[in-house]
This record gives structure tokens, C-alpha cells and sequence, in this order.
């Protein structure tokens, strides 16, 4: 298939540019550890004046916490860099060779950057899971692994998809270069389980700004508590997200083909 | 005096050019209130619990909408942009002007924390509706007197601090790495996550001694009445000896970071 | 598929660009104020121009900044959507960006550029293989032909940061070319560029429109670029065409003079010199011995010889009127100014 193979080329040259700037690996790696021990201490700060909060227990908690550190690699690798970028192509032109190409836009553009140094975060944040998941008591089984990573892959691919829709708005916006911050404060809550926050925010997390199928779901499912008819939600939620972008990219493309100059 | 006048034609033009990214910087602004307002939610849900904190909860919600407040007007972001100027010798044009570089930088902190605030107040005035009659602002005008003071001095700390790191960039190849990890750590010492009172009672030696307080916490810390009047002094002592500090810091990083800069020629 | 029938490789009738834009005034009073009231205007880029490119031509795109030049470029690549009339390229209607067309065509732009600047210009080469689909055999031999047709074959593996600025145009060119379109469309290819690499990218482009047959539309600040590559040109100012036909053509008829160079050998007396110019007009120079003169081209034979009878003759040249020259008179009658 040519869009995997275009996909691989992507992928080779990204590695080439981590060889060319070695450090950067190291660095990353560096700060996702101290990203990880700065939030097992704010968990163990916050779990010194009682040892459940809405239902959570600090082991579970800290599972989430490993749980969030792997969403947070898997969107740092192939996500964040694309998103970033987006507004980019729309003010220096580099747009126009996006669309030149043969191959679709919203494809070039979504997959086209990756940052492989996030994947050193991945060892330190399963590692997390593992040790929280033993304290508190998890039975590791491959049914719960695989339900956690399907959860886990709608929820990166809904965020995928609420983000693409943030930066799509970059071509009617143009000096809008921050426009990606709003996803890191709709991001921020997904560190927390869903049933932290009340009534109707806990609704539009787990639906409207879905991060609970990220970090919240992904974790039940390790702890054998999920509901598994929720997968079937995500799974209509994500794919519905994908064509929703898909027509809103296009109809971004055209504007930017009738209004650019 | 002529270093104020430059920077006021500074903030100026920084004004000007801050208008035009308004929208970027409203979006900015959101985030401002977003994210201490999830952290707020995550602190009521344990207070819930029913357990006794440090905190009470009116104390808890007057903590974090300060907190979005405080964190605008002592935030900085210069410190990679200073380090990149080092690096691909983008301070040679500075250095032919009779004025020190950081002004440069003052200017533009300051300007663009002008057009911020205005764009922030009424944000999080909307987040203070929704926590109606739990926001507990004293009314004793003495600790306002004293907030207000506090704020400049903490901005500039929190401005110098960051300065400093990228001025390491005379002597280190790359401080990104630094500047990533000196955000995180502070943002936490800082109290943004956590405040600083629910921190165990054996490191609050090591909490009040520590400069990221003063670079946030601080200030908020007086507004919500959370410290005694010996403590307070204490603190003053402690914010003014950084300020001293980092100002000398600055100067002879300066004056030695500049002879080597010359001598490459970069 | 079905295969389209074209006659003509680009045909373009009553094209028109409009755009709307925001008027700020200068100022802080001008940015708050266009903070609340935002003055919309529009500007006519390209208003209603119409031509017809054969296959296998080279026509040059003559005309001031702002013209409407790159705009038209756009237009016909696909990447702006025209406001009114009506374009094809290759049988196709470039706006709808159907695969098939795209992999037909090639934009390059000498202010942009699609090479990662921190890897050899080779990754990008096989990531086009991979867009385009090309066979392997197929794309090494076409990366060989044209590594060596613009002598860049030795510097693939090169990081591109560390080529120098004409290598990196070459490069360009070839990361363009590898799918071997039918059209290639240039804006500024040579801008910025050294003079002999300025030459080399020109040498490539003559070639490669003898061997391909490749149509070729480029616009271009440097009248060499055009007098070197060009047979035929469109002139274009304020979104209109001026002039479509042979440079030679256009020269004739904006200059109906020559230039005529005479240097003596020694001071020839006025009265003498004006007698054997018969009234034509003098252009005066610092150099008593060097005589110009702008002569109209019916008048040329006879006053040359004339001038040749006066004895003492050490040089005598006749060229035409400089390109540069011609095109501004061209705008200067449509009352513009003419850039570059």
C-alpha cells in the first residue's frame, strides 16, 4: 500500500534526524522521567490526607498516572509535531507543496513529523503501570491488555481528531500560532480520572472532549473494572471524529485555495 | 533616566506587535484559567472525602483563581529565546546600540503582560461566578498593600531566574534540555499543582527557602492569609536576597559571557 | 481510465483572481481601533487574461511585482481556485487536483523549498518515489540522468544545509522533475542565485525542454533568465496581459531604434559628425572618443556608413535595446513602475 510505504519514508527520515541530533534523545528522556517523578509526588502529596478519592485508590491512581505518560508518548511521537506544524504550513506557504503532492493532505500533514525520542518516555511510564498495577492487586491478563490498548487507541485517536479540528482553524487564523495551547488545557485533565470531576464536566470529558477514553477507560480495563460496552463507543466516537475532520480539513482546503495568496 | 524611557518605547512597540497576535494570546489567556481550574476540581474532589486539609475549601478556590492571575503576571518565556540569541549570534546588532540587552527583553515582558491582563481579568472573573460566595478575597487593605508589593518583586525574580538560565547558553551548548526541566520542577515548587501548604511539614524549611516560591507562590500565599506576620518578614527577607542575587548573577554573567561571545565573533 | 485529449498544453480564457483583504492603519491607534472595525477591500490579482501554451513550449511570464505573475502560476498548478473564466492544463481543470493531473505537473518556487534541511536531498528523492509510485529502475535512471544533467549527482548524500545556495536550487529542481512531468511551472527559479549558477539552471531548463519536450511557464525578474529561455513571452502588469508573442517581436515593436556604439580613433570634428548623422539624435558619454547613438532601424545602414566615411573608425557595435529597457517602456505606457 502506498500511503504505508510513503509512511515508512517518513518514518526513516525522522530516525536519520534523530541521528543527526543525538542529544535530543537523551534530553527527552531525561524530562519525561522527571515529568513522571513530578506527578507520582503530586499523586503521593495528594494521597498523604486520605486513601481514596471519588473511588481511586493511589496505586490505581498511579497506574493512570503511567497510563497517561504512555498517551503522552504515543501523541508527542506522532501527534504534537504534526499539530505544531500545521499553522506553520499555512504561514509560510509550505502548504502549497502539500497539496501538490499526489497523495492526500490530511495524511501528508497528520503523519508527516515525528519526534522518536518520545518513545524513550514509553519504558519508564509502563514500568509505572506495572509497579502501581501489582500494588494494587491487578491480575494481568492478555483479554485486559488488549482492552486497555483498544480504549487506549480510541482515546489517542479522539484526541487526534480534537486537535486536527483546533489547528484547522489555523486557516481561517492565521496569527493564531498558540492555537494548540487549547488543546493542552483540554489534555491537562486527562492526568486525572474522569469521576474527579462532577456533573457535567465529567460528561463532556468522557463524550464531548473525550479524554476519559485515554487515561480513565485504559486503566479500568487493567483493573478489570470497564465497562466493555464502552469500547463500542469509542470505537463509532473515533470513527466519526476521523470523518468529521475529514470534511472540515476539506472544507479548510478550500478556502485556503480560494482566499490565499 | 534614560534606561526607563527606552523601555517604555519598548513596552510600546511590544504593545503594538502583542495586538496583533490578540487572538493567540486570548487562547493563551484560556489556558491561563483552564488549567488551575482542573487542578482546583482534582483538590475539591479529595477535600470531599471528607477529610480535613490545610486548606478549607473557600481557601482552595481564592488559591487557584489568584493563582491564574499571579501565574500571568510573573510568567516568562524568554529564557530559550535569549539562549537562541547567544547561539546564532542574533545579539550583534544588540550590541552596537548603547543599551543593555535586557532591555530588550524587560520591554517585551512587560509589554506583553499589558495586553494579557486586560484579556484575563474578565476570564477569570467568569471562573469566580461559577464558585460564587467561595471566593474569600480579604478585606484588610494592610495584606493588599503587602500582595501588591510583593507581585513586581516576584515578577522580577521569576524574569531574572529565567534570564539567567539562558544566558547560560554562553558557555553550554544546548540548555533547552535545562529550561524544559527547570519549568517543570518550578511550576511544581512553585506551588501550581499542589499549593505549597499540603506539602509535608518537614520540607516546609526547604519550600520557603527555595526560589521558585517567590517566583508564584509567594504573593498568593499573603493574599490568602495563609501566613503569619513573622513569616511574611521572613519571606520579604528571602524574595529580597534573590532579587540581590540574581541581579549580580546577571552582571557578571554578562560581563564574562560577552568577552567570550566577542572573541569568537559569533 | 479515460484517457483526456488536449490540443493545446495549457489554455487559459477570461481568467480572474479576486481577493478580499483587511485595511489596519499604522499605528497603536490603528491596531486597537482595528481591533472593533475591520475595513474589508478587495483587489483584482489577475483580471480576465486569456492565452494558449502549445506543448513543448517555453514561455517566459514578464511583469512588475504584484502583477499578478505567481498568482496565475497558482491558479494553473491547482492551488488557488480562480474567481471566474476558466483554465485547463493537460485536458484537466487544475482546481479539482486530481491525482492524475498532479503527478503531470511540477512547481517549483525559488523562494521556497520542499528539501529537508538536515538530510541528504536523497531521502526526499525516494520519499517522492514513493508519492509518485515510481518503479524502481525507472526513478535510478531518471535520478541519474538529471544528477548529471545538472551536475548534483555527486552531492545526494550531502546534507542539504551544507550545499551551497545554487546546489540547493539544483536540487530543487531535481526532487521536482523526478516523476518526470509533462508541466513544469517556475516562479523566480533563478532569484538570489549567483550569475553562473544562474547560467547552469538555465542550460538544464533548455535541455530539458529538448529532450522531454516538457512545457515550460516560469516567471522571472532577470531578463536573461527569459532572453536565454524564452521564445515567447507574456507580458502582464495589474492583473492584465500586455503582450503575448516572440521576444523578438516585442522588441521590434516597443523599440523601433538601435543602439549604435561608434568608437574613434581620434577626436573627429563636430560639424563633420553631425553632417554624417543627418539629424539622428546623440547620446552623450564621458568619453569624447565614444559616440552613442539611438537610430531608427530603417536609418541604421545609412548612417553607420556614413559614420564609417568619416575615416578613423576603431569600433562600431549595434545591439538592440537592452530587454530590461523594452519591458519598461512596455509598463511605463501602462503607467506603472516597473520592479527589477
Amino acid at each position: 500500500m502506498r500511503y504505508l510505504r510513503v509512511w515508512r519514508r517518513y518514518l526513516l527520515i525522522s530516525l536519520a534526524l534523530v541521528m543527526e541530533y543525538r542529544v535530543n534523545f537523551l534530553v527527552s528522556v531525561l524530562t519525561g522521567l522527571v515529568e513522571l517523578g513530578l506527578a507520582v509526588l503530586t499523586f503521593v502529596l495528594m494521597f498523604r490526607f486520605t486513601n481514596d478519592v471519588a473511588g481511586w485508590s493511589r496505586a490505581e491512581v498511579l497506574m493512570l498516572a503511567g497510563v497517561y505518560r504512555v498517551v503522552d508518548a504515543l501523541i508527542t511521537l506522532q501527534v504534537s509535531p504534526n499539530m505544531h506544524a500545521i499553522p506553520e504550513y499555512v504561514q509560510e506557504g509550505q502548504m502549497d507543496f502539500v497539496l501538490l503532492w499526489p497523495v492526500s493532505s490530511r495524511f501528508t500533514v497528520s503523519v508527516r513529523l515525528m519526534n522518536l525520542p518520545a518513545l524513550g518516555n514509553l519504558v519508564s511510564a509502563v514500568a509505572l503501570i506495572v509497579y502501581a498495577g501489582n500494588q494494587a492487586g491487578v491480575r494481568w491478563s492478555p483479554g485486559g491488555v488488549a482492552e486497555a490498548a483498544a480504549f487506549m487507541l480510541c482515546g489517542v485517536v479522539l484526541l487526534y481528531c480534537l486537535w486536527f479540528l483546533i489547528v484547522t482553524c489555523s486557516f481561517w487564523l492565521v496569527t493564531l500560532d498558540t492555537i494548540s495551547d487549547l488543546f493542552y488545557g483540554v489534555f491537562e485533565a486527562a492526568r486525572y480520572p474522569v469521576s474527579f470531576f462532577r456533573g457535567v464536566l465529567r460528561v463532556v470529558l468522557t463524550f464531548a472532549v473525550p479524554v476519559a477514553f485515554a487515561t480513565t477507560f485504559p486503566t479500568q480495563s487493567l483493573l478489570g473494572a470497564a465497562d466493555t460496552r464502552l469500547l463500542a463507543v469509542g470505537v463509532v466516537l473515533a470513527a466519526a471524529g476521523l470523518v468529521l475532520t475529514q470534511l472540515f480539513w476539506s472544507y479548510a482546503v478550500r478556502h485556503y485555495s480560494s482566499a490565499s495568496s | 533616566m534614560r534606561a526607563l524611557r527606552i523601555v517604555r518605547r519598548l513596552v510600546l512597540l511590544n504593545v503594538m506587535a502583542t495586538l496583533e497576535y490578540r487572538g493567540s494570546f486570548f487562547i493563551y489567556m484560556l489556558n491561563a484559567v483552564i488549567v488551575p481550574l482542573i487542578t482546583l476540581m482534582v483538590w475539591l474532589a479529595v477535600s470531599e472525602q471528607g477529610v480535613r486539609l490545610p486548606y478549607s475549601r473557600e481557601q482552595l478556590v481564592t488559591y487557584y483563581l489568584t493563582l491564574s492571575v499571579v501565574s500571568i503576571v510573573c510568567s516568562t518565556w524568554l529564557a530559550e529565546y535569549v539562549a537562541e540569541a547567544i547561539r546564532l549570534g542574533k545579539l550583534s546588532s544588540w550590541l552596537l546600540r548603547p543599551a543593555p540587552y535586557i532591555l530588550h527583553d524587560i520591554g517585551n515582558n512587560i509589554g506583553e503582560k499589558v495586553v494579557k491582563l486586560p484579556m484575563l481579568l474578565p476570564l477569570v472573573g467568569l471562573a469566580g461566578l461559577l464558585f460564587r460566595g467561595e471566593v474569600h478575597l480579604p478585606s484588610d487593605p494592610a495584606r493588599w498593600l503587602l500582595f501588591l508589593a510583593c507581585l513586581p518583586v516576584t515578577a522580577a525574580i521569576a524574569f531574572l531566574l529565567d534570564f539567567v538560565l539562558g544566558s547560560l547558553a554562553f558557555w553550554v551548548q544546548d540548555v533547552s534540555g535545562l529550561i524544559r526541566a527547570k519549568s517543570l520542577v518550578g511550576a511544581f515548587l512553585a506551588g501550581e499543582f499542589v499549593p505549597l501548604a499540603l506539602f509535608p511539614h518537614e520540607v516546609s524549611g526547604f519550600l520557603d527557602l527555595q526560589p521558585f516560591r517567590y517566583t508564584l507562590s509567594f504573593p498568593i500565599e499573603i493574599l490568602t492569609g495563609q501566613l503569619t506576620p513573622a513569616r511574611t518578614a521572613q519571606g520579604f527577607a528571602v524574595e529580597s536576597a534573590y532579587i540581590v542575587g540574581l541581579w549580580a548573577c546577571y552582571r557578571l554573567m554578562w560581563r564574562y559571557g560577552l568577552r567570550s561571545y566577542s572573541a569568537v565573533g559569533a | 481510465m479515460l484517457t483526456t485529449r488536449y490540443e493545446y498544453a495549457i489554455e487559459v480564457e477570461g481568467l480572474s483572481k479576486t481577493y478580499a483583504y483587511h485595511h489596519k492603519e499604522p499605528g497603536l491607534r490603528g491596531s486597537l481601533r482595528s481591533l472593533f472595525r475591520r475595513r474589508i477591500l478587495e483587489r483584482r490579482a489577475v483580471d480576465g487574461i486569456s492565452f494558449r501554451i502549445e506543448t513543448g513550449e517555453v514561455v517566459g511570464f514578464l511583469g512588475p511585482n504584484g502583477a499578478g505573475k505567481t498568482t496565475t502560476l497558482k491558479m494553473l498548478s491547482g492551488l488557488l481556485y480562480l474567481t471566474s473564466g476558466h483554465a485547463e492544463v493537460l485536458g484537466h481543470t487544475p482546481s479539482r487536483r486530481e491525482p492524475e493531473y498532479l503527478r503531470q505537473i511540477a512547481l517549483v518556487m525559488g523562494q521556497k523549498s520542499m528539501l529537508w534541511w538536515d538530510i541528504p536531498a536523497m531521502e526526499t528523492l525516494l520519499l517522492h518515489k514513493e508519492m509518485y509510485d515510481l518503479p524502481d529502475k525507472e526513478f535510478r535512471a531518471t535520478v541519474r540522468e538529471l544528477g548529471e544533467m545538472l551536475d548534483v549527482g555527486h552531492l545526494l548524500g550531502v546534507q542539504v544545509r551544507k550545499l551551497s545556495l545554487g546546489e540547493r536550487m539544483k536540487m530543487e529542481l531535481l526532487v521536482a522533475l523526478v516523476h518526470r512531468p509533462k508541466v513544469l511551472f517556475l516562479d523566480e527559479p533563478t532569484i538570489g542565485l549567483d550569475v553562473v549558477s544562474q547560467q547552469r539552471v538555465r542550460e538544464f531548463l533548455s535541455e530539458l525542454n529538448r529532450r522531454e519536450g516538457t512545457t515550460v511557464l516560469l516567471t522571472s525578474h532577470y531578463m536573461d533568465d527569459v532572453e536565454a529561455l524564452c521564445p515567447r513571452v507574456l507580458v502582464i502588469d495589474q492583473g492584465r496581459i500586455h503582450f503575448d508573442g516572440a521576444l523578438t517581436e516585442l522588441v521590434e515593436s516597443t523599440a523601433p531604434e538601435k543602439l549604435v556604439t561608434v568608437v574613434f580613433a581620434q577626436p573627429v570634428p563636430g560639424d563633420e559628425l553631425a553632417a554624417a548623422l543627418g539629424g539622428v539624435e546623440l547620446i552623450p558619454t564621458e568619453d569624447p572618443l565614444r559616440v552613442r547613438l539611438s537610430v531608427p532601424r530603417e536609418r541604421v545602414a545609412g548612417v553607420t556608413a556614413g559614420i564609417v566615411r568619416l575615416g578613423g573608425v576603431a569600433d562600431l557595435t549595434i545591439q538592440d535595446v537592452p530587454v530590461e529597457e523594452i519591458v519598461r517602456r512596455v509598463f511605463t505606457a501602462s503607467g506603472r513602475e516597473v520592479a527589477g
